[in-house]
């Protein structure tokens, strides 16, 4: 019997914790903008799938949960893209805001910085964390990198906020102006969501025959 | 007091760089109530679906409001609180730190002026990104799962409820008679008019004299 060597059954699996636990310091600095798209992307299947299926939407009859599936499809895919788009552009704001002069990092911002991480470790980590290289870093002091802490959490947070800020006022009027325009317009378009369009069409259709 | 914009400059960044998933579950409480009010706006003034759907559809949308913001509340901060007592307890650990060195660190933030290490450092970092994940793994329960099964059951029950009063309210006002139905040869009209065009008063029409007191009698024979 052929028996293989522990190193390849590590090489074959997929160790997904370790995966997770490797590549987790990145979540830390979850922008808002992927952490809609995060919530938008897996509504779309699972929000859709269960306005469909009859034992989680059990009281209402077969149309009106087609309907219901259709506008939770238009829904999610006009509220994903409108809050991913305004918040993408809020940290762009945020972000280009700071660099052209539009914003200025407060004084004793810096403090705030030094309050969250304490040790010079731990905001040498935080800027590995947001990916800067540890070769630009070794040769800073302390203060030094402190600053460059700053300079990079500030028009990140700013950014956050702004982002948000633009999302809560594109989310209501996309989802007031597109959502049902979107909705009607896969009602008509697909036949097999619609009981009502489909008999209607069999109706015409029979009417131009006799004609 | 603080000024709206220093709030806005200062007061609130602090509040991301300090706490991140606090200020993702909260901002996106915001954003789905108005979202939620937006898309109970749009049904409303919706030409194409008819009354009950709109209607049914209506209050499934002012149910996801209500829903998203209890279950965000509820689920979404205590998945960050499990997330970083998971990390805390030791367990999903990177690379090059081990379960032994987390229990230095957490007794560390208890003494005031103990030094940290770069392990520590990056232990800290850990504890914080496993929190944001659960933080977001809870806003994706509460969400994608949770709201949209009880929304559908509360939207349907608040439907049947609805109609259930429309019926009552129709009884009240407009009670209805039990009749029977009324067959078309038994109305008196059609009886008569059908009596003339049979066959037998054809007959009787034609055997017919001038004398009337015979015709009464041929008649009623």
């Amino acid at each position: 019997m052929v028996t293989i060597p522990r190193s390849r059954k590590v090489a074959f699996g997929f160790n997904a914790s370790k995966c997770f636990t490797n590549k987790a310091a990145n979540l830390a600095n979850t922008k808002p903008s992927m952490q809609r798209l995060y919530i938008g992307a897996t509504a779309l299947v699972t929000q859709t799938a269960l306005d469909y299926a009859k034992w989680t939407n059990p009281f209402a009859d077969d149309e009106t949960r087609k309907n219901c599936a259709t506008r939770t499809f238009a829904k999610m895919i006009v509220t994903t893209g409108s809050g991913v788009l305004a918040r993408i552009a809020g940290e762009w704001l945020g972000k280009n805001g700071i660099e052209k002069g539009l914003f200025k990092i407060p004084k004793g911002f810096e403090e705030v910085i030094k309050a969250t991480y304490k040790t010079t470790a731990a905001q040498k980590n935080e800027l590995i964390s947001l990916g800067m290289k540890l070769e630009r870093i070794a040769g800073k002091n302390p203060k030094e990198i402190l600053d460059t802490l700053t300079k990079k959490k500030y028009p990140t947070a700013i950014g956050a906020v702004a982002g948000v800020a633009m999302a809560v006022v594109s989310v209501f009027v996309a989802d007031m102006l597109f959502i049902d325009p979107i909705t009607n317009w896969m009602l008509d378009k697909c036949p097999w969501l619609n009981k009502n369009k489909k008999a209607k069409d069999i109706d015409n259709k029979q009417q131009y025959e006799k004609k | 007091m603080m000024k709206a914009g220093q709030f806005f400059k200062t007061a609130v960044p602090r509040y991301v760089i300090k706490n991140n998933k606090g200020f993702l579950t909260y901002t996106s409480a915001l954003t789905f109530t108005v979202s939620g009010l937006g898309q109970g706006l749009s049904v409303l003034n919706n030409k194409k679906l008819s009354k009950d759907h709109k209607k049914y559809i209506f209050y499934q949308e002012m149910g996801t409001m209500g829903l998203n913001l209890a279950a965000l509340l509820a689920f979404s901060l205590k998945f960050g609180q499990w997330g970083e007592n998971w990390a805390k307890a030791g367990r999903f650990l990177p690379n090059g730190v081990k379960a032994g060195q987390v229990k230095e660190y957490i007794k560390k933030l208890g003494q005031s002026g103990a030094k940290m290490t770069d392990v520590d450092s990056k232990i800290a970092t850990h504890i914080k990104a496993t929190g944001v994940a659960a933080t977001i793994l809870g806003q994706i329960v509460a969400l994608n799962i949770v709201a949209p099964i009880v929304r559908n059951l509360l939207a349907g029950c608040a439907d049947r409820c609805s109609k259930k009063c429309k019926n009552k309210e129709k009884f009240i006002h407009s009670p209805v008679l039990p009749t029977t139905p009324i067959r078309q040869d038994q109305i008196p009209v059609t009886m008569f008019t059908s009596t003339l065009h049979s066959a037998k008063s054809k007959d009787m029409f034609e055997s017919f004299t001038d004398d009337p007191s015979k015709n009464v009698k041929e008649l009623f024979n």
